[in-house]
């Protein structure tokens, strides 16, 4: 194990986040994506935490875990109030929240 | 023997979070995030911060993905596809940008400099919440007044369509 290896894993998991946020119509699909995001970013600081022999990267981590279930709980207001408008989760659809 | 145990967990942490990606069945993909997750949290064990591994565990697991697999059932779009974004238009555009980023990281990672040796690992609870305390003061207060914020938010959003969706079946009555 180095740091390598725990940052490779970080930026995989990253990737294959941003890649389903912007290829997914659901928004539910957009959701998971976000939290893979934010997953491989608290990753890369637990690594960068343990190899520096610095305690700050691990408050990152429960910062961004913290903000993951905000997140989270805003998105599925949005969701509820979306299918309860239109009836779909589809992305194209958010703009007639505003109606 | 951590050495083995780092690169199996995280092996498939990735494979099971590519399958998440582009898997075609959103409640498939829903149960294989839980795989992913579960698994990260056995990475943050590995990596020394035990704290993170329970709170990854009680939060991620316990909470946002069964508030994600209830909002499935709730809106009844298991037996819908998991749509993707229009293939005419923006198809290629993902691999456009996510292989030259991918490969820029990786080039990124192995030029930088490499930590092999770590000091031994001791339960980081502590430093933890001391750091909290003292140098962090400042952005957890700030956190914690937007996870109040968030909270209003997601409540008046919800009320709000709600109210709104009343109104629209009286009008039309």
């Amino acid at each position: 194990m180095n740091l390598h290896t725990v940052l490779l894993t970080g930026s995989l998991i990253f990737l294959l986040g941003i890649y389903t946020t912007l290829t997914r119509k659901n928004l539910i699909s957009i959701l998971m994506g976000m939290e893979l995001i934010l997953n491989g970013a608290a990753v890369q600081f637990a690594g960068f935490a343990l190899f520096n022999n610095d305690g700050n990267g691990r408050v990152m981590a429960v910062f961004i875990i913290t903000i993951a279930a905000l997140e989270a709980a805003v998105i599925l207001a949005l969701i509820y109030s979306l299918y309860r408008k239109t009836g779909n989760l589809s992305s194209d659809s958010m703009s007639d929240l505003k109606k | 023997m951590t050495d083995i145990l780092f690169i199996i967990f995280s092996a498939l942490t990735v494979l099971s979070a590519a399958y998440s990606a582009f898997s075609g069945n959103l409640v498939r993909s829903a149960f294989v995030l839980l795989l992913t997750l579960a698994l990260t949290a056995g990475i943050y064990v590995l990596l020394g911060s035990d704290f993170l591994a329970v709170i990854q565990l009680l939060i991620y697991v316990g909470g946002i993905l069964v508030l994600i697999l209830f909002a499935i059932m709730l809106t009844s779009e298991i037996s819908q596809k998991n749509e993707t974004t229009n293939p005419s238009r923006k198809d290629f555009m993902a691999p456009l940008l996510i292989i030259p980023t991918l490969i820029f990281v990786i080039f990124m990672i192995f030029t930088g400099p490499n930590e092999t040796s770590f000091p031994d690992q001791r339960p980081v609870t502590e430093s933890i919440g001391e750091l909290l305390l003292t140098d962090h003061i400042l952005s957890f207060e700030l956190v914690s007044f937007l996870l109040l914020i968030g909270l209003v938010g997601s409540v008046y959003i919800v009320r709000h369509s709600r109210a709104r969706n009343h109104q629209n079946q009286d009008g039309a009555e």
